[in-house]
């Protein structure tokens, strides 16, 4: 139990003593350890845990990265490694899964507990079909013989929504779809029916869209009678699909709630700063660009005193795209923009006829699924590739004609901030020095004079001069993300491009890193490009967003017009798909039955951009 | 996939034909620029092999232009008729090719077979066992027994089984029992090189998410090492055998000397030493052919055992596989392109965006 958090009294909630008799799955005093090889110290994961979960219920363990949450599932099924020592009660069934011998743990493992992973693409064996791996274990459990077996899978792959079952049965696990892929793992852990599902961030590494999807899925199997105990770092999905949360955080259990006490009455601090920290979509209503939260009747008591709703709205830079743009020349002006990749066996049209302006002072956001092109056409704007055909200008000028020297002093005027902030560090130069490469590069100024900008903008993005000459391992991934964001001030550029810089880092260090590029844009009058899959974080931080589709843009106006009055069906399914964290599920909308799911519609974008308001340019269906 | 298979050999075939051509040149060429002649060894005297029958330029007119002989000598070596050599005028390259490759394949395949049979266990032991004694003892004795040339083993081997305890005959070629020294001399080294690759693989595998997963659904430690474990870790040992086992085949210089055994390697260094052009010449060839056909095999082979692969393939047109570096750089295993679409979700983060990347190039790749 770390001092900083939580009264007694809190923690004598939390941490019920006796065993729950009714309960499917009651753990008690949890802890975990792992030994360093070669007799080192032991590091504790996870400290004295409890919880319940009932038959039927669904539980959502949620915390940071490194709270242990996965540690605690997983040692559940005593499924981690040799290293590690686990103590504590885990009653399930009348037997305790701590203690009880291996061969009646194999017993309980996949037969009346499965398992579901946050990559399907590494969690099914790459090399053996469904069939194998969806049968295979009803075999090792004696539950059905070979035929029956396959009978069975199939069944469970209908089950899931995945289309022909009897077909994509003997088809190996890249031949899917990322959707599918993460169904039949699904399909894999409930073929023996369990009573209890645990998974692990089933839904992280999936798009919005499809993440609506599978937890629609889970809905379903609940219906089945499944008890669900799901880990995940996004509140929103708690929300959605969960009746208890359970919140981690340093290996220790800091609430215990029900998920509408947890939302609308957090009493752990921590727990409050989770869910200030979570970002929301809000819709706008475009006529007066006054914030309301799309939260339901419960939240909008709160929601009254303070009209803006939304914490990051009421004040900070974020305000200022409220107002009305003054007309300014156009930064960048890229027109027709066309990147065709040649692959072997063919071509793919990353970018397809992309018009796009970002004026100075003005925050672009680029949002849409993976895949639909709008790293590329970040890369693009930023010539780090060229267009295959289009036109380029940058302050009037044409970028695209651009060679040697004149490329290079035009490369200072635009920076890049990237996703992944400890792979963009040189690892072997002191922070101070990665700051002071671009400046060491264009050969501005002495090295005494490189080394006091390298301190000055570190200190601008809140690394003090004593750690200047640490290495970047040295730093968390948000403090890795300032430095980044700092290199990429040095030359004072007038474009900023950043692709996904948040999506690697947790909710709270998002928080800060927004707040620290709207400040910085505010003080520098950066133009920023800002691409990112997160529709929350877009809203926040951009004064215009244009989304993306295949490669093209399908829709783009201001935030405010986008989230207030969007009007292309596929925007108006991005948005729906985020999943609000206040009010009431039936928000979010009736779950889509698994008959619909298996149909993954072709979005038609063969029409035309059309005005329909003043900067509101919506893909006609063609 | 049968006429995908058939296109993709098709392919490979015309390419192998080039890389062949490329190879003719470039060691004709060498042995152009090399300064003297096989008619200025005759000085240097009788070899070990008969008698320096040395003397005229077999080549008849000095100072012809070269490209007339090496178009003279490529014409045969099409049809299988490459001539006589310059040292044995009475034999030619061809039938002295034919005698000593099946000397060296007699070799070559119980020793990769002894490789196999000794590496796979004592990998998947040290895996499994890894950070324990176990794992420890057999890496410190297998780094050691890498670190040893074969001919010190084949020296210690007729020391102890020829000279010591007289079991067996101390040099030279004339039955089952002179295969067995030099069997194990060969073995050596490839066994301890792939037992650690087996390792490394194991060791990747297990590290898998899959395999997990395989323990979440109620398997025994074993079933799950087996079925899963094993199979994927052996399929990536296919790229190291095959290379092992065309250089065993090929010859090994070293050990055929020094036992005398009449291989290909011993002809290699003959031809070598007397500047024998179309000896040297053919025996490059053969050399060449024999690594290109292993490595083609062994691509074929990867595929039909690894279905990702076979389906980027397709997807690329059947383009090679990235493969182990033969021998040495097999140490710092760069998997192939199906190991590191594994490999991608492994490293990245636990975030959404992180992951989405290997999802998305792999859906990019899959549709249909």
């Amino acid at each position: 139990m770390t001092a900083s958090f939580g009264s007694s009294a809190t923690l004598d909630g939390v941490q019920p003593t006796a065993h729950d008799p009714q309960a499917l799955l009651s753990v008690r005093d949890l802890r975990v350890s792992f030994a360093k090889p070669r007799g080192g110290p032991t590091a504790t994961v996870v400290e004295g845990v409890s919880f319940d979960i009932e038959p039927g219920a669904s539980l959502a363990v949620v915390g940071e990265s490194g709270s242990g949450k996965t540690v605690t599932m997983r040692a559940l099924l005593r499924l981690l490694p040799e290293t590690a020592s686990v103590t504590g009660q885990a009653m399930f069934g009348g037997q305790d899964l701590i203690s009880l011998p291996d061969k009646q743990l194999r017993a309980v493992r996949g037969a009346q507990i499965g398992m579901v992973f946050q990559n399907a693409m590494s969690a099914l064996n790459p090399t053996r079909t469904l069939k194998v791996q969806l049968t295979e274990h009803l075999r090792w459990h004696g539950i059905t013989d070979r035929a029956h077996a396959l009978e069975r899978a199939i069944e469970a792959l209908d089950r899931v929504g995945i289309p022909e079952p009897r077909k994509r049965i003997r088809m190996y696990p890249f031949q899917l779809s990322g959707g599918q892929r993460q169904r039949a793992m699904i399909a894999m852990a409930i073929v023996a029916r369990p009573k209890l599902l645990i998974a692990d961030e089933p839904t992280t590494a999936l798009d919005v869209t499809i993440q609506r999807q599978v937890l629609d899925l889970l809905e379903v199997l609940r219906g089945d009678g499944i008890s669900l105990a799901m880990i995940t770092h996004d509140l929103g999905v708690a929300r959605y699909l969960c009746d208890d949360v359970v919140v981690m955080r340093h290996g220790v259990v800091v609430e215990a709630a029900t998920v509408d006490a947890f939302v609308n009455s957090p009493s752990h601090p921590y727990s409050r700063q989770l869910l200030r920290a979570a970002e929301t979509v809000t819709a706008l209503d475009p006529a007066t660009s006054r914030g309301r939260t799309v939260t339901s009747t419960g939240e909008a008591g709160h929601h009254a005193a303070a009209p803006t709703g939304h914490p990051h709205q009421a004040d900070g830079p974020g305000r200022a795209r409220q107002e009305p743009f003054e007309r300014t020349t156009d930064l960048v002006a890229a027109r027709d923009l066309v990147k065709v990749f040649q692959v072997p066996g063919g071509e793919i049209t990353a970018v397809r006829d992309v018009d796009l302006t970002i004026e100075s002072g003005e925050t672009v956001g680029i949002v849409g699924e993976s895949g639909s092109g709008k790293s590329t056409l970040a890369r693009l704007i930023a010539r780090l590739i060229e267009p295959t055909t289009g036109a380029l200008e940058f302050d009037g000028d044409d970028a695209l004609t651009l060679s040697g020297q004149d490329l290079k002093a035009w490369r200072r005027r635009v920076q890049l901030v990237f996703q992944n902030p400890y792979a963009s560090l040189l690892p072997h130069l002191t922070v101070a020095s990665n700051v002071a490469e671009p400046l060491k590069v264009h050969r501005v100024g002495t090295p005494a004079s490189r080394r006091a900008r390298a301190l000055e903008l570190l200190e601008l993005v809140g690394i003090p001069e004593t750690r200047a000459d640490q290495y970047p391992r040295q730093f968390s991934g948000g403090q890795q993300q300032r430095i980044a964001i700092a290199r990429a001030l040095a030359l004072e550029p007038d474009l900023l491009v950043c692709d996904e810089p948040t999506s690697a880092l947790d909710v709270s260090i998002q928080g800060q890193i927004l707040d620290l590029l709207q400040r910085l844009k505010a003080e520098m009058g950066l133009s920023m490009l800002f691409i990112t899959h997160n529709l929350a974080v877009a809203q926040r931080i951009c004064d215009r967003i244009i989304v993306m589709a295949n490669g093209t843009i399908v829709e783009s106006a201001t935030a405010a017009d986008l989230f207030g009055a969007p009007q292309h069906p596929y925007t108006r399914e991005l948005l729906a798909s985020v999943l609000p964290i206040h009010g009431s599920r039936a928000v979010a909308g009736e779950p889509i039955g698994t008959a619909a799911l298996r149909d993954e519609p072709e979005l038609d974008l063969t029409g035309e951009l059309v005005e329909t308001a003043p900067g509101h340019w919506v893909r006609s269906p063609g | 996939m049968v006429r995908e298979l058939l296109g993709y050999l098709a392919r490979r075939l015309v390419r192998l034909v080039l890389s062949l051509l490329a190879v003719s040149v470039i060691t004709f060429g060498l042995l152009q620029l090399v300064p003297g002649s096989f008619a200025q060894l005759s000085d240097v005297g009788t070899t070990t092999l008969g008698n320096s029958s040395g003397g005229a330029d077999p080549s008849g007119q000095e100072g012809a232009a070269g490209w007339l002989e090496y178009f003279r000598f490529m014409g045969g070596a099409i049809t299988w008729d490459m001539g006589p050599t310059y040292k044995y005028p009475q034999s030619t390259v061809e039938g002295l090719i034919g005698e000593a490759f099946p000397v060296s394949l007699s070799l070559a395949v119980p020793a990769t077979l002894l490789t196999l049979l000794v590496a796979i266990p004592v990998g998947m032991l040290a895996a499994i066992k890894k950070d324990k004694p176990a794992d420890y003892g057999s890496i410190f004795v297998l780094t050691t027994l890498q670190a040893l040339p074969g001919y010190l083993f084949a020296l210690l081997l007729m020391l102890i089984l020829a000279v010591g305890l007289g079991w067996l005959p101390v040099r030279g070629w004339a039955g089952p029992e002179y295969m067995i020294i030099p069997v194990i001399a060969l073995a050596v080294q490839p066994t301890a090189m792939l037992a650690r690759y087996v390792r490394s693989s194991m060791l990747e595998a297990l590290r898998d998410d899959y395999v997990t997963a395989a323990l979440a659904k109620g398997g025994s430690t074993r079933t799950v090492l087996i079925r899963h474990v094993l199979r994927n870790s052996l399929i990536p040992l296919v790229t190291v055998v095959g290379p092992v086992f065309a250089s065993l085949a090929t010859g090994t210089v070293f050990i055929e000397v020094l036992l005398g055994i009449p291989g290909l390697g011993r002809l290699f260094t003959l031809a070598a030493r007397t500047r024998d052009m179309p000896l040297l010449m053919g025996t490059t060839l053969f050399f060449a052919l024999i690594l290109m056909l292993v490595n083609l095999i062994v691509d074929v082979v990867y595929g039909l055992l690894d279905p990702r692969i076979a389906h980027q393939r397709r997807l690329s047109g059947w383009r090679r596989p990235a493969r182990p570096a033969f021998l040495v750089g097999s140490m710092h295993r760069k998997r192939s392109d199906g190991g590191s679409t594994r490999a991608g979700p492994r490293t990245a983060s636990n975030r959404p965006d992180a992951v989405r990347v290997d999802s998305a190039s792999s859906d990019a790749e899959v549709s249909g």
